[in-house]
C-alpha cells in the first residue's frame, strides 16, 4: 500500500487458507466511465468464478490517484496490475477477453 | 552454479521481463487500436482518450448521475453492470465495490403481494418492460418499499444482455397509504361503536317511548272508565231527579192547585197559596232543566244531533242569547255513544265558557259530518282573548279548555281555538271518522 495513496477501494475479500493462491489484484480506471464499468464487471466476474473466496481487489481511480498511477508504471487506463502471485503482471484493456485474461493470471488450468 | 551460468540465468531472466514489458507494450497499443483504452498517464498528467461516442456516452452518464430514481443494471447472470449515485446511496454501496458481484450481493427482493417473478419475466418477454411494486432489503437488513420499472438491455443484434431497473422509493406513499388506511380503520371503528351507542340509545329510547305510550294509555283508559262511569252516574241521578223528585214535585203542584180550586172564595191566605202555585211551578220546571243538564235522555234516545239542538234552544232561552245551530250530513247512522257524549259535553263546556268569560250575544253551532269525520264548531262575538302558544287562556279559567282537550282526545280529537280581544271567539273540534259506527 502506497503512502498517501487514495483508493477508490480497498477491500479485503477474503483470502484462502492457502497463502500461494491468493490473489491480490489492482485495476486502475478512470471514473466510473462506461468502459471502466465494463472492465470492473469482467475482471471481477472472472474473479468471483475462479478465485471466489481467495482474491483481493482493489479499484484504483488514477484521475483521483496520479501518483500512484507513475509509481506503479501505468500507461493506461483501465490496467489491471497482478501484485500477487508473483510474478507481476500487467493487464491493459476492458477485460473482455476473458480466455486471455484467465491465461495471464495463470488461472485457466483450474 | 558458475559465473558463467548465473550470468546466462540473469540475461535469461532479463530476456523474459523485457518480453513481457514487450508484450505490454503491444497490448497497450492493441488495447489503446481497438479502443478499450480511455486514458493514458503521460509523467504526473492523466489525459483521457474521448472515442468518437464520447459525447453521447457523457451525457447518458451525466443524465442517469443526475436523477434521483435508482438506476441498476444487471446482465443475464444478474451480475451489477451500473448503479448510478442514487442506486450507490440508496444501497449504501460504491459501484467500483460491486460491479461484477451478483445482484443479491447488495439487496434481496421481496414480494409485498405474492411472488411476481413469472408476470414479471412474461411481461419482460413479450412487451420488454415491467413495472411493479416490491421491496428491497438491503445488506444491513433495512428495506424500502419501491416501483420499479424494469427493461430489456439489448445489443446491437438484438440480443438480451440484461435487464435495466429504474426505481423509485414509495415508502413515504406506502406509510402515508398504511397510515391513511389506520385512520379509516379507527374511523370506521369508532363509527361502529358510534352507531352501536346509537343503536342502545334507541332501543332505550324506544322502550322508554314504549312505556310512555302504555302509561299513556293507561291513563286515556282511566280516564275513560272515570269519564263513563261518570256518565253512567249523572244518567241514574238524572233518571232519580226525574223519576222520583220530578213526579212529587208535579204531584205537589197539582196538590196545591187542587187545594185552591177547592178553596175557591174561602182563600183567605193572602196570595200564599198562588205564591206557593208559581215556586212548585218553577221547582217543577228547575228540576227537569236539571235532570235535562245532567244527562238529557234524547242523547241516547234520538242521538247527538237532536239533544244538541234540544240543549242549545234551552240554553238560549235561558241565557238570552240568541242563537244558529246548524247540523250538516248526518243521516239515520249514529256516532260511537262515547263520541256523541264527548262531543256533547264539549259543546256544554263550550257554552258555559261563552257564559262565564264571553259577554257574547250571539251564538253560530255548526255540527258537520263529513267523510273524514265529525266536527263541530262553536263561534262567539264576544270579547275575545289573546290565545297564549299552547292554546289555553293566558289569565283566568283555563280548566274548561283543558277539560275540552281531554275529552277530544279521548276519541282521538282535537281542539283549536281561533280569537283575538274584541273579534269573538271560535272553537273547532276534530274527530276523524274511525270513530263512526254505522246502525
Amino acid at each position: 500500500m502506497e503512502k498517501g495513496g487514495k483508493r477508490v477501494k480497498k477491500k479485503p475479500d477474503k483470502v484462502a487458507s492457502n497463502g500461494s493462491d491468493r490473489y491480490k489484484l489492482r485495476l486502475f480506471i478512470t471514473g466510473i466511465s462506461p468502459r471502466s464499468s465494463r472492465a470492473i464487471v469482467n475482471i471481477r466476474k472472472v474473479c468471483e468464478e475462479h478465485l471466489k473466496g481467495r482474491y483481493e481487489l482493489e479499484i484504483i481511480d488514477i484521475t483521483e490517484n496520479p501518483a500512484l498511477a507513475k509509481s506503479e508504471q501505468i500507461l493506461a487506463a483501465p490496467t489491471l496490475v497482478k501484485k500477487l502471485p508473483l510474478p507481476l503482471r500487467r493487464f491493459i484493456g476492458d477485460m473482455s477477453e476473458t480466455d486471455r485474461l484467465l491465461f495471464g493470471l495463470d488461472i485457466g488450468k483450474s | 552454479m558458475t559465473e558463467k551460468s548465473a550470468t546466462l540465468s540473469s540475461l535469461k531472466a532479463e530476456n523474459a521481463e523485457l518480453r513481457v514489458r514487450l508484450e505490454e507494450a503491444e497490448e497497450t497499443l492493441r488495447a489503446i487500436q481497438s479502443g478499450e483504452v480511455e486514458a493514458l498517464v503521460i509523467g504526473d498528467q492523466v489525459f483521457t482518450l474521448e472515442s468518437a461516442d464520447a459525447e453521447s456516452n457523457r451525457f447518458r452518464g451525466e443524465a442517469l448521475a443526475q436523477i434521483n430514481d435508482v438506476v441498476i443494471a444487471v446482465d443475464n447472470e444478474r451480475r451489477l453492470t451500473y448503479l448510478n449515485p442514487a442506486a450507490e446511496q440508496k444501497y449504501g454501496v460504491r459501484a467500483s465495490e460491486v460491479l461484477g458481484l451478483k445482484a443479491e450481493e447488495i439487496l434481496t427482493v421481496h414480494w409485498p403481494d405474492g411472488d411476481k417473478t413469472g408476470e414479471m419475466s412474461a411481461s419482460l418477454a413479450k412487451e420488454g418492460a415491467w413495472r411493479g411494486e416490491l421491496i428491497h432489503v438491503r445488506r444491513d437488513g433495512s428495506e424500502f418499499s419501491l416501483e420499479a420499472t424494469v427493461s430489456t438491455l439489448s445489443d446491437r443484434d438484438c440480443e438480451s444482455i440484461g435487464r435495466l431497473s429504474v426505481i423509485r422509493d414509495i415508502s413515504e406513499r406506502k406509510r402515508a397509504e398504511k397510515e391513511l388506511q389506520k385512520a379509516h380503520d379507527e374511523l370506521e371503528l369508532r363509527v361502529t361503536e358510534r352507531t352501536k351507542e346509537l343503536a342502545a340509545a334507541n332501543a332505550t329510547l324506544k322502550e322508554e317511548m314504549a312505556e310512555r305510550a302504555k302509561v299513556e294509555k293507561q291513563r286515556g283508559d282511566l280516564l275513560q272508565r272515570i269519564v263513563s262511569s261518570q256518565e253512567d252516574e249523572r244518567r241514574r241521578i238524572a233518571r232519580d231527579i226525574h223519576d222520583k223528585l220530578g213526579q212529587r214535585v208535579t204531584a205537589l203542584r197539582l196538590q196545591i192547585a187542587s187545594l185552591s180550586d177547592d178553596l175557591g172564595d174561602r182563600d183567605k191566605s193572602d196570595g200564599s197559596i198562588e205564591l206557593l202555585q208559581r215556586t212548585a211551578l218553577r221547582l217543577d220546571s228547575e228540576i227537569s232543566f236539571l235532570a235535562w243538564e245532567l244527562r238529557p235522555a234524547a242523547l241516547d234516545d234520538l242521538g247527538l244531533p237532536e239533544a244538541a239542538k234540544a240543549y242549545i234552544e234551552d240554553w238560549s232561552h235561558n241565557y238570552k242569547i240568541s242563537s244558529d245551530f246548524d247540523i250538516r250530513g248526518f243521516g239515520t247512522d249514529r256516532l260511537l255513544p262515547e263520541v256523541e257524549t264527548h262531543l256533547y259535553r264539549i259543546m256544554q263546556e263550550a257554552l258555559n265558557n261563552i257564559i262565564k268569560h264571553a259577554n257574547a250575544t250571539n251564538v253560530n253551532v255548526l255540527l258537520e259530518r263529513k267523510r273524514s269525520g265529525v266536527n263541530l264548531i262553536v263561534e262567539d262575538n264576544g270579547k275575545g282573548f289573546t290565545p297564549s302558544r299552547n292554546g289555553t287562556r293566558q289569565a283566568g279559567d283555563g280548566l274548561g279548555l283543558i277539560g275540552m282537550r281531554e275529552r277530544a282526545l279521548l276519541i282521538g280529537g282535537d281542539v283549536q281555538i281561533e280569537s283575538s280581544p274584541g273579534m269573538g271567539t271560535t272553537l273547532f273540534i276534530r274527530v276523524p271518522q274511525n270513530n263512526h259506527r254505522k246502525k
